[in-house]
């Protein structure tokens, strides 16, 4: 829907509706009905919305050393003393980095990929971080490599290519288990899970 | 469920998925009596969704779908061949990549068409176990064949003459071979060897089986290459994406 035409509309309002329906799952309606929301605001409150997407525009970039999106850099995670620099675990998106420190239980650091390969969306390693990733590990003295893509075609196709580039400069290259997941059911689970699944068993 | 909806079994090929909404995927399957269709698989994105690994792209699988007001909606799937031998090797993935973006770019929605959804489960098959190194050309020939493009490659497009050995061209424009007699009115002529012309023969008159055996090497594969990327671009007149990545695996990958 376009106000353009609609006189009525006051045009800064125009502008706001137009904004907002650019967002991702923000349709023509709920456009409106934000920008009508935000008419009735405070003024504190508005200006604090638009000082926040200001920061972040201004004030976040990506860390030199693991491209997560960061304000300082290098990053939270990479200026941490304790962390084991010798480790990374190379991820698609910055939000994968959020889940897997979640768990607790990796030490190591991160590399954040921005996307995945995808050769019908052209969407290629020169796209990517790879090659900022080839950079760090070259003669640095690098234990192991975890690649954390997902277990779909394009996370699978990234971590092949990336096994095939790194190997020449890291001894240890590492894949996430595949498998079942927790509360999963094995009538449901489709035959490449399963299978490598059995393989991946371990003694109780 | 009303009146119009109706359920239906079929096999298929995911061919892609793309994200649609907040948990599903928009599935593009090409199926054996349909042709290709859309479909949408409802809370495939979640981790623990039952059809999950069910509807991942190059999963051969059999479905029960119900006709939706708009689109088809996945209501059961179970995997029949997940390719897993293909999955796991990089060159053979990105193969399979490409083919399926080919059956995607040049079949129409809705279009029946058994040959291709044979093509493609056979050469699917062989590339899982043993490819042939000129397999992925094959598949290429077929598919223009099976889309109604099929070249002519035994009398000249214009004089309707039988070809003398080694004094042919192909006219893209006519889409077929060109005697030396005939003045091309077109533009898209390229040079045609006779061993190329005998492979693409080949190509057309036997079966996969029969391909295990043929090799092409050096300045005859890079010319097989050529003409038949030239016939599939003028086919389709838009990129098959998936070639660049092929491409930088088959230079930089051994």
């Amino acid at each position: 829907m376009t106000y353009e035409r609609l006189p009525s509309v006051a045009a800064p309002l125009v502008k706001l509706i137009d904004a907002l329906n650019r967002l991702p799952g923000v349709g023509a309606k709920s456009a409106q009905r934000l920008a009508y929301y935000l008419i009735r605001t405070s003024e504190d409150e508005a200006k604090g919305l638009a000082a926040a997407i200001i920061a972040i525009k201004e004030n976040i970039v990506l860390c030199k050393i693991c491209r997560n999106i960061t304000e300082s850099n290098p990053c939270y995670l990479c200026s941490l003393p304790d962390r084991e620099v010798d480790k990374i675990c190379v991820v698609e998106e910055p939000l994968d980095v959020i889940s897997l420190e979640r768990t607790r239980s990796y030490r190591g650091l991160y590399h954040v990929l921005h996307g995945v390969i995808s050769p019908a969306t052209g969407i290629g390693p020169e796209q990517l971080k790879v090659e900022d990733l080839i950079e760090r590990i070259k003669g640095k003295s690098i234990v192991e490599v975890i690649l954390a893509t997902n277990p779909s075609l394009e996370g699978e196709n990234t971590a092949m290519y990336l096994h095939r580039i790194m190997s020449p400069f890291v001894s240890k290259i590492t894949r996430l288990a595949r498998g079942l997941p927790v509360g999963g059911n094995l009538e449901y689970a489709d035959e490449v899970t399963l299978s490598r699944a059995l393989e991946g068993r371990q003694e109780v | 469920m009303n009146a119009f909806q109706k359920i239906y079994k079929t096999q298929a090929i995911v061919l892609k998925h793309i994200p649609l909404g907040e948990a599903d995927y928009l599935l593009t399957l090409y199926t054996p009596d349909n042709g290709k269709i859309k479909a949408v698989a409802r809370g495939s994105r979640k981790m623990k969704s039952k059809l999950g690994g069910h509807v991942e792209p190059l999963m051969h699988t059999s479905f029960v779908l119900s006709t939706g007001r708009n689109l088809d909606v996945v209501s059961q799937a179970d995997v029949i061949d997940g390719f897993r031998s293909i999955r796991e090797d990089i060159q053979s993935l990105n193969v399979a990549l490409y083919m399926m973006e080919l059956v995607d770019k040049i079949t129409e929605e809705n279009q029946s068409n058994n040959n291709i959804y044979k093509l493609m489960l056979d050469c699917m098959h062989s590339l899982a176990k043993d490819p042939s190194p000129t397999l992925l050309q094959y598949f290429q020939l077929k598919t223009i064949e099976y889309s109604g493009f099929r070249p002519e490659l035994y009398n000249c497009v214009e004089c309707s003459n039988n070809i003398e050995a080694s004094k042919h061209r192909f006219s893209l424009d006519y889409g077929g071979v060109l005697c030396l007699n005939c003045k091309p009115s077109g533009m898209n002529i390229l040079p045609l060897s006779l061993a190329t012309l005998k492979v693409l023969r080949f190509f057309l008159t036997h079966d996969l089986s029969n391909i295990q055996k043929l090799r092409v090497y050096g300045d005859n594969l890079l010319e097989l290459n050529r003409i038949i990327k030239n016939i599939l671009d003028y086919i389709l007149d838009r990129e098959v994406k998936s070639s660049t990545f092929l491409s930088h695996i088959y230079e930089h990958i051994d």
